[in-house]
């Protein structure tokens, strides 16, 4: 916003991206702890930036702080997963059907970018790559919404989740996923839009937790809200029939 | 460097106080100010006052420019509506969730909070009345077992807090919020799961649209006259029984930011 930026505050942002980078690439491990005083030392700055830096990480959860003025790096657990893939169910379906019947030739076009990008980035292998393109990817339809608040939810949600790790095996079927997200939006089928996202939301949060597990396992979740996301959407003739049935008792 | 309690408990002062100046209008809207221009004048060491402009700036109430401190922005319709379209999509989850999974517990819960809300309005206990409806909101949404969504409830919450919202802390509002959460509590009871989202978003729909109108009163911006319009019509009554208490809200007097707070 500003042209010029402050020494404590250019010093702040610098510390926090150079931390949150190597949080979210697994550089530094789930469960070590670091002291403010020594990631000050090793930056070769003051504690104050350190602890704004650290502030915002544990706001975006993922640092704990302690109560010796050091940090805990947090690794998501299996209910961090479950909690942050709801959480994206309940905000991503509803924009995916709205996304969809407000569908426009500069919203496909824009979504298009991000879904060749992705594609092209897990063709040549480069998973970072390939993460910004479809952070960016569900960052726009969300955004459809025009809800900053639900915007930053959603960034700290992938924060949170360190979508990064995904592994190349995936990524073919993520492509498809993603690509059928896209076909419903551009063809303003604002219920396959809703649909669309949820398998791949329920896809990529039970990915995230096999890879936490010795052998995959059914974890139980993944379709406890189905019938309950779909109160946002402008068309859910489908899910008001299943609505009006009461619970048989 | 102070302790955190002590630390804390400055920077809430200063939160207050800002946000007070705010909203009287002492700080006008566009103005720019310098974190050390108010650490000088609260008497306090910077790091409170940044705290608090962070607080502050998370309301959407001021907004942080890089080395020139932050500009007042004020409150809008806007962000009111963002905050109520955040908790639509949240509580109404929630509403049809438990209406399907609701332990005994929950039930016995919200009826005690029923019950209390309506001793509470016969004796005008504002802040105990807000208590009760927070209470209620976090007993719904927390059905969904999920931290992460009754943290950014209680955020949303946090939010409209912030802005000094006084609708609630008026008998006649409270006693509609009450009627309002009853067919919630017995949807929920029923195992209807459309009954209590359709009830949840009347209620908050109704919420929103009294702020919306209150916010627009202060600030002499225009109501938007088709919101929330995400929702599918077969959610939101029609017509529906808003019209006349936003614009009792409208022309009603009597805000006193911080006198009475809501949520």
């Amino acid at each position: 916003m500003g042209f010029v930026v402050s020494r404590a505050d250019s010093a702040t942002e610098q510390v926090y991206s150079m931390l949150r980078t190597r949080i979210l690439s697994g550089d530094l491990d789930p469960g070590t702890q670091h002291s403010v005083y020594r990631l000050a030392a090793e930056f070769g700055i003051s504690r104050t930036p350190v602890r704004e830096a650290v502030l915002r990480l544990a706001d975006a959860g993922l640092v704990t702080i302690e109560k010796n003025r050091g940090i805990t790096i947090n690794g998501p657990t299996l209910r961090d997963i479950r909690e942050i893939f709801e959480f994206r169910l309940v905000l991503e379906v509803p924009a995916a059907s709205y996304a969809a019947s407000h569908s426009d030739e500069a919203l496909v076009t824009r979504l298009r970018v991000e879904l060749d990008g992705a594609h092209e980035a897990s063709v040549e292998e480069n998973p970072v790559l390939a993460e910004a393109h479809d952070r960016e990817f569900h960052q726009i339809i969300v955004d459809t919404l025009g809800n900053p608040r639900m915007t930053k939810a959603l960034g700290s949600l992938r924060d949170a989740a360190r979508l990064g790790w995904a592994v190349a095996d995936d990524w073919t079927q993520l492509d498809r996923e993603r690509t059928a997200i896209f076909d419903a939006i551009a063809r303003r089928d604002s219920q396959a839009a809703g649909f669309e996202m949820e398998s791949h939301i329920l896809r990529t949060g039970t990915l995230h937790q096999q890879r936490l597990l010795d052998h995959p396992q059914d974890m139980g979740w993944q379709r406890r809200l189905h019938e309950h996301v779909r109160v946002g959407t402008t068309d859910g003739t489908s899910s008001v029939s299943e609505r009006k049935r009461p619970r048989e008792r | 460097m102070p302790s955190r309690t002590e630390n804390g408990s400055i920077t809430d002062e200063v939160f207050k106080r800002l946000r007070d100046q705010i909203l009287s209008g002492s700080l006008r809207q566009g103005s720019l100010h310098s974190i050390y221009e108010y650490a000088e004048v609260f008497g306090v060491s910077r790091t409170p006052v940044r705290e608090a402009v962070l607080k502050l700036a998370a309301t959407g109430m001021i907004v942080i420019e890089r080395n020139r401190g932050f500009r007042v922005q004020g409150i809008s319709v806007d962000d009111v509506r963002t905050v109520f379209e955040f908790r639509l999509l949240l509580e109404t989850t929630a509403a049809s969730y438990a209406a399907q999974h609701a332990l005994p517990s929950l039930m016995e819960q919200l009826v005690e909070n029923l019950r209390q809300m309506q001793l509470v309005i016969q004796s005008l206990d504002a802040a105990k009345f807000a208590q009760l409806d927070r209470e209620f909101h976090d007993l719904i949404v927390a059905s969904l077992d999920n931290s992460r969504i009754r943290r950014e409830l209680e955020g949303l919450r946090g939010a409209t807090a912030a802005m000094g919202v006084t609708t609630m802390g008026r008998p006649v509002r409270a006693r509609e919020i009450h009627c309002e959460h009853v067919p919630i509590v017995n949807a929920i009871a029923e195992g209807n799961s459309f009954g209590a989202a359709r009830s949840m978003t009347t209620h908050l729909v109704h919420s929103g649209r009294v702020v919306m109108a209150e916010v627009a009163a202060r600030s002499g911006e225009a109501l938007p006259d088709d919101w929330p319009d995400f929702l599918m019509p077969s959610l939101l009554d029609s017509p529906r029984p808003v019209e006349d208490e936003a614009s009792r809200a409208g022309t009603t007097g009597g805000m006193s930011p911080g006198s009475s707070q809501v949520d």
